[in-house]
């Protein structure tokens, strides 16, 4: 029983943190029902006249499904790009022996330091020269530079945890390097492998720098984040409209997380657990 | 199962990581279809031995032969062989036919031979309601014939068993001990077979090696071993309880033994004919060789006066361990209908001819048992 104000404690902290968490998500709904002139008065929380007429116009719009749709494949090239090149250089960190193993990682890591604002202009010439401003492949390239880092850590983790006697065993069997790690090494780091892509994926969605720098001049390119940021224009914000688009685009991402969620847990729980 | 038999043979073989030599000069030889056991302490060089002739690792000299095959170059799948790994290494996302399948498909065998040789090898461990499962539905025992099996499935020319017993309980472990024994006798594989438990290579092999700081103090029959230690190493390794060892100094002419040691003077008349160098030595004597019984007789030294300090009473045994020259524990085999109890003033006798005498370097100088013939004098 002399537990209990620590419980208290403990779970008030949680509700006020979980508080920081859902307010703007709370505000993003409440201001998807509200009227003009209600926002504008700003002086109450639950909108005394609701209204769905913003709804169906954001909702019959073609534009917000384009967006969705580029979102898509940005955020799915990401994921699918970062495992390419994370899973094979993970792999080799993990366990193989070679000089500047350490030394590399680290180096990985640091790179993750650097802010992507400070590349924007030297990349934007080198995608120039490379024909890809205005390309999904240009974003993804470079969202998935920033997300490589931070997933090779992750997975070199989940590697770590395959015992190298399963490699061995392999080995004995005829199996070894590209089809050990696609055989074995994959398939039982699963869940690892889905926590990252997942992340990469997340990353991706939200991505908005490189996507408002290189994918600017075209408009039947822009993913979900700058359809959001069109509905504020120099004078006047559509705060209906921004609040539904926001809404909206996070619903994707809530879904993917809902039906790997399982696995994710999983994952999260054998590295930090084992 | 048709086995191809096949000698393995170790020649001058070291091997370097960077700059520290974790084996040197290793000579080794295991006969066609004989059950090896390689013994000895943690870190005593018996996996790097095992994981050479595996090919997970490649020796820095010397050679390793497989039959008539030379196999340093040879990489572990081209070798012929299969491992059971200590941690069983059974692959996770695969269930048990799969496991056992996998080796055989990636070798292109004929999918009907695949067929006939699980159910053959399955039948022979009683796997049969296990093949469906995942590795991770076994219990230590299941996962432990399932890796065995595997091995077994293939049909290798030498099997190579890595402490495969290690993480089982007492009661299976002896249970495994026995099947893994009869699996091998009825395949016929040269068996290589890695353990630290000195009760497992006593019960498993044909020959043991016994294995110490990198180097083999003795490979032989367990009776041999049991019964002639080449050296301390040995004596105190092989045997549960272990064999008593203590110093002291010798002094022998033939049939007779005057030996200093707890600080007092025993005498006694040996069985063997064996001189010794007036010196000192190490004495070892098994548990079995010793007596709190009966008085001085011909063939015992005694009386050693001690204090019983402990009992260990196993039902069937009984051991009993007796202070003597205020230090020295002695570890006698009472008789089961013993009654003595702690505390207890006994007179211990030591049989001659259950003597072993090591030099100062450890190395068997005699052994005073068995037949006259069998003492050795330096």
């Amino acid at each position: 029983m002399r537990t209990w104000p620590r419980q208290s404690i403990r779970y008030a902290l949680l509700v006020i943190a979980a508080g920081f968490s859902i307010f703007p998500l709370l505000v993003m709904v409440d201001t998807a029902f509200k009227t003009s002139p209600e926002i504008a008065g700003n002086q109450h929380w639950v909108p005394q006249t609701a209204t769905l007429s913003f709804w169906s116009s954001a909702l019959q719009s073609s534009v917000l499904w384009l967006w969705l749709r580029n979102s898509a494949i940005i955020a799915t090239g990401v994921a699918v790009l970062t495992l390419a090149v994370a899973i094979p250089a993970a792999y080799v960190l993990a366990r193989r022996q070679f000089k500047g193993n350490v030394l590399f990682l680290d180096t990985v890591l640091v790179t993750q330091t650097i802010a992507p604002a400070v590349l924007i202009v030297p990349l934007f010439e080198l995608f120039r020269r490379f024909g890809l401003i205005g390309t999904f492949q240009g974003v993804i390239l470079v969202s998935s530079a920033f997300v490589v880092p931070f997933s090779i850590w992750l997975l070199v983790a989940f590697f770590r945890q395959v015992p190298a006697e399963l490699e061995e065993a392999a080995a004995i069997d005829g199996t070894m390097g590209l089809r050990f790690l696609l055989r074995f090494m994959v398939p039982t780091s699963f869940p690892g492998i889905v926590a990252t892509g997942l992340w990469a994926f997340m990353y991706g969605w939200n991505e908005f720098m490189f996507s408002v720098t290189f994918l600017s001049g075209v408009s039947s390119r822009w993913p979900i984040t700058i359809g959001v940021f069109t509905n504020s224009g120099e004078f006047f914000v559509q705060w209906q409209l921004l609040a539904i688009d926001a809404f909206v685009g996070t619903i994707p991402v809530l879904i993917v997380f809902v039906i790997l969620r399982r696995r994710l847990e999983l994952a999260l729980g054998s590295t930090i657990g084992g | 199962m048709v086995a191809r038999v096949a000698a393995v043979s170790f020649r001058g073989v070291a091997k370097q990581f960077g700059s520290f030599e974790a084996l040197r000069g290793i000579d080794l030889e295991v006969r066609d279809g004989e059950f090896l056991v390689l013994v000895g302490p943690s870190g005593s060089g018996k996996t790097a031995r095992l994981r050479l002739l595996a090919g997970l690792e490649r020796p820095t000299e010397g050679t390793i032969q497989i039959g008539s095959r030379v196999v340093n170059d040879v990489a572990a799948a081209d070798r012929d062989i299969a491992m059971v790994f200590q941690s069983y290494a059974l692959y996770p996302h695969m269930t048990v036919r799969q496991n056992l399948e996998y080796g055989l498909k990636r070798r292109k065998v004929p999918r009907d031979q695949i067929r006939a040789r699980v159910t053959e090898a399955v039948g022979l461990l009683g796997l049969h309601e296990l093949l469906e499962r995942h590795p991770s539905q076994l219990s230590g025992g299941q996962a432990q014939r399932v890796a065995v099996c595997r091995a077994l499935i293939r049909d290798p020319a030498v099997f190579l068993m890595d402490e495969p017993l290690s993480n089982l309980d007492a009661k299976l472990r002896s249970h495994a001990r026995a099947e893994i024994k009869r699996v091998q006798a009825e395949a016929g594989v040269t068996t290589v077979y890695v353990t630290h438990d000195q009760v497992e290579a006593m019960t498993m092999g044909d020959r043991i090696a016994v294995i110490n700081h990198g180097l083999i103090a003795q490979c032989d029959t367990p009776e041999a071993l049991y019964r002639r230690p080449a050296d301390s190493f040995v004596a105190g390794f092989i045997g549960s309880p272990a064999m008593n060892l203590f110093a002291a100094l010798v002094e022998g002419t033939a049939g007779q033994f005057e030996l200093h040691a707890f600080g007092i003077e025993v005498r006694g008349t040996a069985e063997a004919s064996a001189t010794l160098a007036r010196g000192t030595y190490t004495i070892g004597v098994r548990p079995e060789d010793l007596r709190v019984y009966g008085g001085p007789s011909d063939g015992w030294l005694g009386p050693i006066p001690g204090r019983l300090t402990f009992v260990e009473d196993l039902g069937r045994e009984r051991f009993i361990y007796v202070e003597v020259g205020g230090t020295n524990n002695l570890t006698v085999q009472a008789d089961s209908w013993g009654r003595e109890v702690v505390g207890d003033r006994v007179e211990v006798f030591c049989r001659v001819g259950g003597m072993h005498v090591f030099d100062a370097d450890g190395q068997a100088t005699a052994h005073l048992g068995g037949s006259r013939a069998e003492a050795v004098v330096a």
